[in-house]
């Protein structure tokens, strides 16, 4: 009896479960596929996955080491994470570099797709590891392994913009703008360490090479390349953008900065010539038009020119048909386009209306204007009156003035609602308040454009590239570097000569002409402001030994004034000059700040830094995301 | 090597000084502690289920069973049941870990970092860590399921029927899967120990014809040296200076600078030969050399016969020229190429008499990386501050972690002293000293500037006799961060006189030693806004090397005293719990040993960060600031008092279970420090500590129970 019984038992047991495997191969059913690779069949689970790109094999590379790991755990995976977490503090803590670099391993083998992971140490190793050595091979050794750990993690992440992101800001702006740049950049052209070679391979660097492109900003600038690829060609809003941690317009900009950093940077290292305005011009016609020419024999890719355009910036005045002199940018214009459309229609097609409403905005303004001593917003007011009357009577300066202050003469969507003929006109009021969603919307548009726009510093950066490819940009630059190497072989006669010429140029580069634009925003530009103190505190120097005065008609006093805040420095006495290293120093700290600001996005100096997702974002200039 | 508690003598360790009682008692007092609260306790379950009379009888009885069982122990039976238990061993292919441990050596490549730049430490991270997880693994496995399963299948009642003792079943247990640990760590050890050597060895090329010509000067006069860079190789190359200083027909010796932990020595042969005349050729050069050994693709380096003048006068060797391969010899012609198509200098040219020399370098394998070095720390250490005041402590420039303090560059006063005892002629022979008494140490640098960005920061070491004020003259050296650096000081000192003047030659053990064996070495940081930190330890003589094989072995051995003690524990709790409840009872007294630090970083006098589990959980739900006093309330209170017994149990878990992470040497081995002799010994009697006890335990649990009667 027993044993029928335990044998009876089996055999339900045995029914049941033939009978759950019919719900579990419905559920569970992995997906296969026919020689053509179309799917023939796969269980529910497997559809959801496909369906929602869960699968380990949508993300990226799948690791058997790291398989092998997570199974060890045996469930206890986040537990072990957490741990390791712990000892990879503590061993950064007590400066145990090698366990540290071995309990991040572990770390991404752990979570490979935990993309914070690789964000946030491989950042950790760049920034912050790099600068506890005392050794500038070392600290080069840390930035090194800090780019390879996020190109490893693309490897397990391959849908995710913000690693190859991170690369290449490490890449560019680690590398170039740390403390220890130009023995960085040294190592980076002979690529110590092979971290060039393993990313990008041999030949890549051959090619680099012939063509005077092995260099850190340059090759930054591939990795945000491929990142704007990939942005672009991701179907929209699907995986790869809705990785993007970043303003669209910053992420989109960074390949020509870099391009445009490549070129400064060079140039600092005197290469002032053909190549130089090469670069600039490059720069200049990416900045401006979103295009890629092709640049040596590398063949960058061609990102959809539209689709760039989209989110970059662009100014084209409301009021103005015709005639500014920038390149139209479709962006903008399309949307400013269709935001005056809808204004227009809640008006009733009444153009007088718009005017009226722009005329009161610019008396308003007028009005507020006059608490400014300096003059500087009346004037720009006036400016933006006489362009409405006649935009091609303006100069070229004024033009680039007037186009600052469009806004004023722009009517938004509210503004239309709080004018009385609209505010009282019932009848019109259920033709406002259809029109009036779409307008708003349009309007954000333009707002979102226009924070773009600031937020990459367009009109500064598609001055310099003018300025520094012009003629006599590269003049003034040339010389001014000259009359430095002229100054350190203390060839002091020929320096102060090139001095002169150097500071005149500079000073017809600012104040522009009829046909060329004034270049004011590039003098108070942190670095070139810097610069120039140097040059002028040199220039002094020079006068000082040869018993001559300090000219009272100094070609760019009102630069060093702007960059040098304190008694200017040429009424010091002689020794007082050569001693002010605290306040270069705070003008070097300034420059940073102020760098910081103009780049947008930066917020690296030389010291410990937040890494990505340690609850401070990497950028201060996305705030709009 | 952070040493961040002291090594304290074995002897002192055991019996104790005047502060700390000795290990033996507080030892012996636990288990008399123990014992008797076992005792006491059984009695009074004796006496509750049996009455006074007979429940006293009982356990006297059970309790001189046992202690006649324990002193009636049977080495022979030990042995046959310790062989009967390493079978049962074999039979469960227990072996197989040592097969996965040489699969896990064979693809450790696969993920082990290349670019590492401390590859020893890292391999032998790996291959120890790795040995004793396996080891562990496995004999807790066997030593935890062996008792309950025999048990279970009653093959037990085929041994205690035979006229064994329980203790002996108990000890034949443990000997017999500690056997197997011993075989497996035995196995695994010489199979690691080639693997780290197979995997760190590596050489580097070195091009001749790459090399420039520089300048040296020193107090051997002034001679060429060679400099340049090795080829890339195991992730890595190292700047290479070659000074060409003829000491007595034989070339200095040389060796390239230290990367990754380690240098390369460079053996250089160096033949120079005068050439007659020169011409240039298709292929490069033609020179006329009489009577020369030169071969094809020899590598060969041209200069002027006589060293150009600087500007002072002396010799200049800086010769702007690059190497040269020989591609053809016809008789005393030999037709060379430039390397890179680099043709002959201007200078070179213009200087008429040249010299061809044949180069030939070759590269040790990696030297520093499998050592065992022994050091002798310092009896006394402390810090001078810049106003010249002894302090405990330097500075601290904000790091968490307080092992090192700094001390000020640029000051005259500031400096760290080390006091060494026992410095005297006799333990510092001339025979195995002959220059001097080697020193090493290993700094932390901090910068308030940049200061020189290509150089590190220049310190200076000394020795001083604080009873005769004399100090020696400064040795000067920049500190490389991270890397141990090495200087000597000689027996022969110069020391200015007391005062200023000219400095006299002294001897430093007649001189410089005080109180009979003291030697006082005192560092300073020379540049002014930049910092040295250092540790007690981080300062030592360099007595000489021991065998790094018998270091390793050691290492291994303290890998084998782990698994003795998770053994006894595993038997142990196999006496009184079934398989599966024992292997967790024996991986929780592990995770414990290997968290001990952690958990007397919580326990400690300083309250961790947002509290213990309770107060940290009641600020989670609050969403309190982990630094913010909690508002008083029942709530507060509730936790601040669960957090006292999760406290008071944190306390008793440390001082009970076993710290295994003190009996973890593998630290010494991967730095390549010898482990010292007292650490070892201190090591063997914990383990006896914890073995004894738990042994005479698990004896009598067995003993109660019926299988065992």
């Amino acid at each position: 009896m027993n044993n029928r019984r335990k044998l009876q038992r089996k055999i339900i047991i045995a029914s049941c479960m033939a009978l759950l495997l019919l719900p579990m191969s419905y559920l569970a059913q992995p997906a296969a596929s026919d020689e053509a690779g179309d799917s023939l069949f796969e269980g529910k689970l497997a559809q959801m996955r496909s369906e929602h790109r869960l699968a380990q094999s949508n993300l990226g590379e799948i690791d058997p080491t790291s398989e092998a790991m997570k199974l060890a755990c045996l469930g206890l995976r986040g537990v072990y994470a957490t741990w390791l977490w712990h000892k990879s503090n503590q061993f950064k803590e007590q400066e145990n570099w090698s366990s540290l670099a071995a309990t991040l391993e572990q770390m991404t083998k752990l979570q490979p797709n935990f993309v914070s992971v690789w964000r946030f140490q491989g950042w950790n190793q760049a920034y912050n590891l790099s600068v506890e050595m005392d050794d500038y091979r070392y600290r080069y050794y840390w930035v090194t392994r800090g780019i390879e750990f996020i190109d490893r993690g693309q490897d397990y992440n391959e849908k995710d913009l913000m690693l190859l992101w991170d690369e290449g800001w490490t890449t560019a702006q680690k590398i170039g703008r740390a403390d220890e740049v130009e023995q960085f950049r040294r190592m980076f052209a002979e690529d110590e360490f092979q971290m060039v070679a393993n990313l990008f391979g041999t030949d890549k660097i051959q090619d680099w090479r012939n063509y005077d492109q092995m260099d850190n900003w340059y090759v930054g600038r591939e990795s945000f390349l491929d990142a704007c690829q990939l942005y672009d060609n991701d179907p929209r809003g699907v995986d790869v953008r809705r990785s993007l941690r970043q303003n669209v317009a910053v992420f989109m900009s960074e390949p020509t900065k870099c391009l445009m950093r490549f070129a400064m940077a060079r140039e600092k290292e005197g290469q002032i010539g053909d190549n130089a305005a090469d670069r600039w011009s490059i720069a200049f016609g990416e900045w401006t038009d979103g295009s890629y020419p092709s640049f040596g024999a590398s063949n960058p890719p061609q990102i959809q020119r539209d689709q760039r355009l989209n989110y970059m910036y662009g100014v084209r005045p409301f009021a103005f048909e015709q005639g500014v002199p920038e390149t139209t940018f479709l962006g903008l214009d399309a949307a400013i386009r269709r935001r005056d459309e809808l204004v227009l229609q809640m008006v009733g097609g009444s153009e007088e209306i718009v005017n009226e409403i722009i005329q009161d905005k610019i008396d308003e303004q007028v009005k507020l204007a006059a608490e400014d001593t300096t003059g500087a917003q009346l004037l720009q007011l006036d400016i933006l009156r006489r362009g409405l009357e006649d935009f091609d009577s303006l100069t070229a300066n004024e033009k680039n003035v007037a186009a600052e202050a469009l806004p004023f003469a722009e009517v938004t969507p509210d503004e239309v609602l709080r004018h009385p003929a609209v505010a009282d006109d019932n009848a019109s009021r259920d033709r406002i308040n259809e029109l009036l969603p779409d307008a708003r919307k349009a309007q954000q548009e333009v707002d979102a454009i226009r924070r773009g726009i600031s937020l990459v510093n367009y009109t500064y950066w598609r001055e310099r590239c003018e300025s520094e490819a012009s003629p006599l940009g590269l003049s003034a630059r040339r010389d001014l570097y000259d009359a430095q190497q002229a100054f350190n072989d203390d060839m002091r006669t020929r320096a102060r000569e090139l001095y002169e010429s150097g500071f005149q140029k500079w000073r017809e580069l600012i104040d522009g002409d009829e046909n060329r634009p004034s270049y004011y925003r590039f003098t108070i530009d942190a670095e070139t402001g810097h610069d120039m103190l140097e040059h002028a505190r040199r220039y002094q120097e020079i006068l000082n030994n040869e018993n001559l005065p300090f000219p009272d008609d100094f070609p760019i006093k009102d630069v060093i004034n702007n960059r040098n805040p304190q008694p200017p420095f040429w009424d010091e006495e002689p020794g007082e000059t050569a001693g002010n290293a605290s306040s270069q120093d705070n003008a070097a700290n300034d420059d940073n700040n102020d760098d910081a600001a103009q780049d947008d996005n930066s917020t690296q100096g030389g010291g410990q830094q937040e890494p990505p997702g340690g609850g401070q974002t990497q950028t201060g200039g996305d705030g709009g995301q | 090597m952070v040493l961040e508690t002291g090594i304290p003598n074995l002897w002192l360790w055991l019996v104790g000084t005047e502060t700390e009682t000795g290990a033996i008692v507080a030892w012996s007092l636990t288990m008399l502690a123990l014992f008797l609260s076992a005792f006491l306790l059984s009695w009074l379950v004796s006496i509750i289920f049996r009455g006074p009379s007979k429940g006293t009888r009982v356990v006297f009885g059970r309790f001189w069973d046992a202690t006649r069982d324990l002193v009636r122990i049977s080495p022979r039976r030990v042995i046959s049941l310790t062989i009967l238990c390493f079978r049962e061993a074999i039979r469960r292919w227990a072996w197989v870990a040592f097969v996965i441990y040489l699969i896990l050596l064979a693809f450790a490549g696969f993920f082990l970092d290349p670019k590492t730049n401390e590859p020893a430490q890292l391999y032998m991270d790996f291959v120890m860590s790795s040995a004793a997880f396996l080891v562990a693994l496995i004999v807790l496995f066997l030593s935890v399921f062996s008792i309950p399963n025999d048990i279970y299948r009653r093959t037990i009642y085929t041994v205690v029927t035979k006229p064994v003792h329980a203790s002996e079943i108990i000890l034949g247990r443990i000997f017999g899967f500690s056997a197997m640990a011993t075989l497996l760590l035995l196995g695994m050890c010489i199979a690691s120990y080639l693997f780290v050597n197979r995997a760190i060895d590596h050489v580097h090329e070195l091009d001749p014809t790459k090399l420039n010509w520089e300048t040296v000067q020193d107090e051997d006069g002034v001679y060429p040296a060679l400099v340049g860079r090795t080829e890339y190789t195991n992730e890595h190359r190292h700047d290479s200076r070659i000074l060409l200083k003829n000491l007595g027909g034989q070339w200095q010796e040389n060796a390239t600078a230290i990367m990754h932990g380690h240098n390369h020595g460079v053996d250089a042969e160096f033949t120079s030969y005068p050439i007659s005349s020169y011409a240039s050729s298709e292929a490069g050069y033609d020179l006329t050399i009489e009577n020369h050994a030169l071969k094809p693709d020899d590598k060969i380096l041209i200069s002027p016969a006589q060293p150009s003048a600087d500007g002072g006068g002396s010799a200049a060797y800086d010769y702007d020229e690059a190497g040269f391969t020989v591609t053809e010899i016809n008789g005393d012609v030999v037709t060379v190429r430039g390397a890179e198509g680099r043709s002959l200098s201007a200078q070179t040219e213009a200087s008429g008499n040249l010299m061809a020399h044949k180069v030939e370098l070759s590269l040790t394998s990696p030297q520093g990386l499998l050592t065992a070095r022994v050091p002798v720390y310092s009896s006394d250490f402390y810090f001078v501050d810049s106003t010249g005041l002894l302090k405990r402590a330097g500075v601290n420039v904000g790091n968490v972690w307080e092992y090192r303090s700094y001390v000020e560059g640029g000051s005259l006063l500031a400096s760290v002293v080390w006091v060494f005892d026992g410095v005297t002629a006799e333990n510092y022979s001339i025979d195995d000293y002959p220059s001097g008494l080697p020193v090493e140490f290993t700094l932390s640098i901090f910068r308030t500037h940049k200061g020189n960005i290509e150089e590190g920061v220049l310190g200076s070491l000394a020795v001083v006799n604080p009873e005769t004020g004399r100090r020696s003259q400064s040795t000067n050296f920049v500190a490389k961060e991270f890397t141990i650096n090495s200087q000597e000081i000689p027996r022969i000192i110069e020391s200015p006189p007391v005062g200023g003047g000219v400095p006299e030659r002294l001897d430093l053990f007649e001189d410089f030693i005080y109180d009979g064996d003291k030697l006082m070495v005192e560092l300073k940081c020379l540049e002014r806004g930049q910092y040295f930190g250092v540790a007690r330890p981080d300062l030592y003589i360099a007595a000489a090397d021991a065998s790094f094989a018998f270091n390793y072995v050691k290492g291994f051995f303290s890998l084998y005293m782990q698994v003795l003690i998770l053994t006894s524990f595993g038997v142990m709790f196999s006496t009184f719990l079934n398989g599966a409840l024992s292997l967790i009872s024996t991986f929780i007294i592990g995770i414990a040993g290997l968290l001990s630090d952690m958990i007397r970083e919580l326990i400690g006098p300083q309250k961790p960060p947002g509290g213990l589990l309770f107060e940290s959980m009641y600020r989670m739900f609050t969403r309190a600031p982990l630094t913010t006093d909690l508002e008083p309330g029942l709530l507060t209170s509730v936790a601040l008092a669960g957090d006292e017994v999760v406290r008071a149990f944190l306390l008793m878990t440390y001082r009970i279970f076993p710290d295994l992470m003190k009996i973890w040497d593998k630290d010494y081995v991967a730095n390549g420090f010898n482990i010292p002799s007292d650490l070892l010994g201190i090591q063997i009697l914990t383990t006896l500590g914890f073995f004894i006890p738990l042994f005479v335990l698990s004896h009598f649990i067995l003993k109660c129970r019926e299988v065992a009667k």
